[in-house]
């Protein structure tokens, strides 16, 4: 028997998240004056790399639910997420 | 104070992007050991030979193009992996220093082979001395990993008990477990981030430089300095030589060689891997070192 299961759900949306944000730095990078050089070739790396995690994510979503309450550990996350986005859209 | 919020989030969101390609490689690579690597081929594969073994252990970065925050995780999975406790420090604080394109970027910012043989020199023999140090220290309880941040032991994620209805391939039981270091570490990575973030932008270099004028109190400002901002190792050389005008080499050094082994980011991400027992204890043992190292560089120079 198969449940969506919320926890994965929300890693996966945050590798999405990553994964958009990350593309749009790399497309935009001629906006963004304040990011290192350094750190944009890095990126490239993990905007290869993060859709494959993404698929692999994705199976997991429609599995068992896991007893633990992970909220607070993506919690940091989304914010840093959250504060890049803003960043991006006013820079 | 007026605190510059804007060069915080800058200082922050680069910190983050900087770190992030080295956070998913050391995650890969920690899971993959964890899942491919058997205490069996550990122990082949590691000389008997306690000498041999810590020089390979401190020179093997020369081979690993990995910062700092990529070796941490990879550190832990090795020590669970019954790696002894010398040989994985040795590693772990050795990697970031001997890393090819710390010692290129080290070469080009000061264009002095000097500094680049002290770092990498002082770099092999403080992992050696340090790595001893500790296992000496840890002697009486060598469990070490914290286990409230372990995932693998009653894993989470569900891939014990799911793998034995849906029998996934250890590649996929592998990326699964990527994902999941991967996000547990990058938390801890923002809380490190965040907190240098501000200490960059608070602290004044320049009332920093007038008061480390005497040897020893430019060493301890130095390496307050390597501690607070956190720097990636490929990249601290070129602001290390900036201070190059104001601090003595001594001073220098000490900046170079303790940025990579521990500063504020890799703090926080060792404290939550390992036991506060043995962070302390680490850190103890890399401060006390460091500076005995360049006290006595400064006596010869």
């Amino acid at each position: 028997m198969k449940k969506f299961n919320v926890n994965e759900f929300v890693s996966l949306l945050i590798l999405i998240l990553l994964e958009m944000e990350i593309g749009l730095m790399l497309f935009t990078r001629d906006n963004n004056a304040h990011i290192e050089l350094e750190s944009i070739r890095g990126l490239y790396i993990v905007f290869l790399l993060i859709p494959i995690l993404i698929y692999v994510q994705f199976l997991k979503v429609f599995t068992f639910n896991s007893r633990k309450d992970n909220s607070n550990n993506f919690l940091p996350i989304v914010l840093t997420l959250f504060v890049i986005a803003v960043f991006l859209v006013v820079a | 104070m007026l605190i510059n919020l804007d060069k915080i989030i800058i200082t922050f969101i680069n910190m983050i992007l900087e770190g992030l390609p080295f956070l998913l490689i050391g995650s890969i690579v920690s899971a993959a050991i964890q899942l491919f690597v058997t205490e069996e081929m550990i122990e082949k594969v590691l000389p008997q030979n306690n000498i041999i073994s810590l020089l390979i252990a401190s020179t093997i970065g020369i081979l690993m193009p990995i910062c700092e925050c990529a070796i941490i995780p990879v550190t832990k999975s090795l020590i669970r992996k019954k790696v002894p406790i010398k040989i994985a420090i040795t590693f772990m604080l050795s990697v970031p220093i001997l890393n090819p394109i710390v010692i290129m970027s080290t070469y080009y910012a000061f264009n002095d082979m000097k500094i680049v043989l002290i770092r990498f020199i002082g770099g092999i023999i403080l992992s050696i001395i340090i790595g001893v140090l500790v296992d000496i220290l840890v002697s009486k309880n060598k469990d070490i990993v914290n286990r409230k941040t372990e995932y693998s032991d009653l894993c989470e994620c569900g891939c014990l008990t799911i793998d034995y209805f849906t029998r996934k391939s250890k590649l996929r039981i592998c990326l699964e477990h990527s994902i999941r270091e991967f996000l547990n570490i990058l938390k801890y990575y923002i809380y490190a981030s965040f907190l240098s973030s501000i200490f960059i932008c608070l602290i004044d270099e320049n009332m920093l430089i007038k008061i480390g004028k005497g040897k020893f109190i430019s060493i301890i400002i130095m390496m307050l300095m390597a501690f607070l901002f956190s720097l990636c190792s490929e990249a601290d050389a070129f602001v290390a030589k900036e201070f190059l005008k104001h601090f003595n080499i001594p001073a220098i050094s000490a900046f170079l060689i303790l940025g990579p082994m521990m500063d504020l980011k890799n703090a926080v991400i060792i404290s939550s891997y390992f036991k506060k027992e043995f962070t302390i204890k680490l850190i103890g043992a890399i401060i006390i070192c460091i500076l005995s190292f360049s006290l006595l560089l400064s006596a010869i120079m």
